[in-house]
């Protein structure tokens, strides 16, 4: 049921262990027992950068802090799925109205300098988000094996973000389910662009 | 007589590649509420180890009935005990130590 969105390390018992389903990984994973989508972390200095490194044919492609400017560009034309980063008022609206999610990683807030600072805005971009119900995910952003973290322990986090337990528990399957859809309707070659599918 | 505070008992697993004292995970758990949530939430969450009921990776956590989701988060902030890196896994949390006897047994 549930997923780890952001897994760079990939480990199948220890997944398996800590309750997931599935996960979206990184690096090159081969899985049996654990559903995986490919992931792309993409980090882009200007709109060029940008446009090329989002042509890219991972299942989910996620744009990892990013500047307002380059935030803006990926939200209008739509070219990630999800943003891991302090998103502020305009932009989170729009990210609600064409379906890219926020991503909360736990790994940002157990490697910051300054936790206190990091819990503040990430309490800040969940409080937007729940008001303009733009989909959030929740994952542990794990870049070793040793950093991943369980299922209760990420609806913990969600919980003390100022999550109600129930969308905590939807910040770890709802938005991570409807990608799996997707890219199985791409497999099937029925999905032709957002909004648009062969039936 | 009212009752000074009501418990809760989390079940949990440490994930490690070697074993680890029960005393040394009691102290990180101890350590990593108090950084998060300061003397005061310390004082207000009552946590210890229940060390009879400790039984291979598997360790029980009395705590406060407010502070489980906290306790949780305070030991998915720990990295590594003496240099060796863990992962703590809460399997259950339970109301009463009668039910979780039956669970470890």
């Amino acid at each position: 049921m549930f997923w780890d969105f952001w897994v760079e390390e990939f480990d199948e018992k220890i997944l398996q262990k800590l309750g997931f389903e599935g996960a979206c990984v990184f690096k090159e994973a081969k899985s049996k027992k654990i559903k995986i989508l490919r992931g792309e972390k993409i980090i882009a200095k200007n709109g060029n950068e940008l446009k090329q490194k989002t042509k890219s044919k991972a299942d989910f492609l996620l744009l990892v802090k990013p500047k307002e400017k380059i935030q803006r560009i990926a939200i209008k034309r739509c070219l990630v799925d999800g943003i891991n980063a302090f998103v502020k008022y305009p932009l989170i609206k729009e990210m609600a109205e064409r379906n890219i999610a926020v991503v909360i990683s736990f790994n940002d807030l157990l490697n910051s300098k300054e936790p206190q600072k990091t819990i503040a805005k990430m309490k800040q971009t969940i409080k937007l988000a729940k008001k303009y119900k733009t989909p959030i995910i929740i994952v542990s952003g794990a870049k070793t094996k040793w950093e991943l973290r369980g299922t209760s322990e990420l609806i913990a986090f969600g919980e003390i973000l100022g999550l109600k337990r129930n969308e905590a528990k939807k910040a770890l399957y709802v938005f991570q389910n409807k990608i799996c859809e997707r890219q199985q309707l791409k497999k099937k070659g029925k999905y032709v662009m957002p909004g648009v599918r062969i039936v | 007589m009212k009752k000074q505070y009501r418990k809760r008992y989390i079940l949990f697993e440490v994930i490690s590649n070697s074993k680890i004292r029960s005393d040394l995970i009691e102290n990180a758990i101890l350590g990593a509420i108090k950084e998060l949530f300061g003397e005061f939430g310390l004082s207000e969450a009552h946590p210890k180890l229940l060390k009879e009921f400790s039984k291979g990776n598997k360790h029980v956590l009395q705590i406060d009935h407010g502070y489980v989701q906290k306790a949780k988060l305070s030991m998915a902030f720990i990295k590594e005990i003496n240099k060796k890196p863990i992962i703590f896994k809460t399997i259950k949390v339970f109301g009463t130590l009668k039910k979780i006897k039956g669970v470890i047994k």
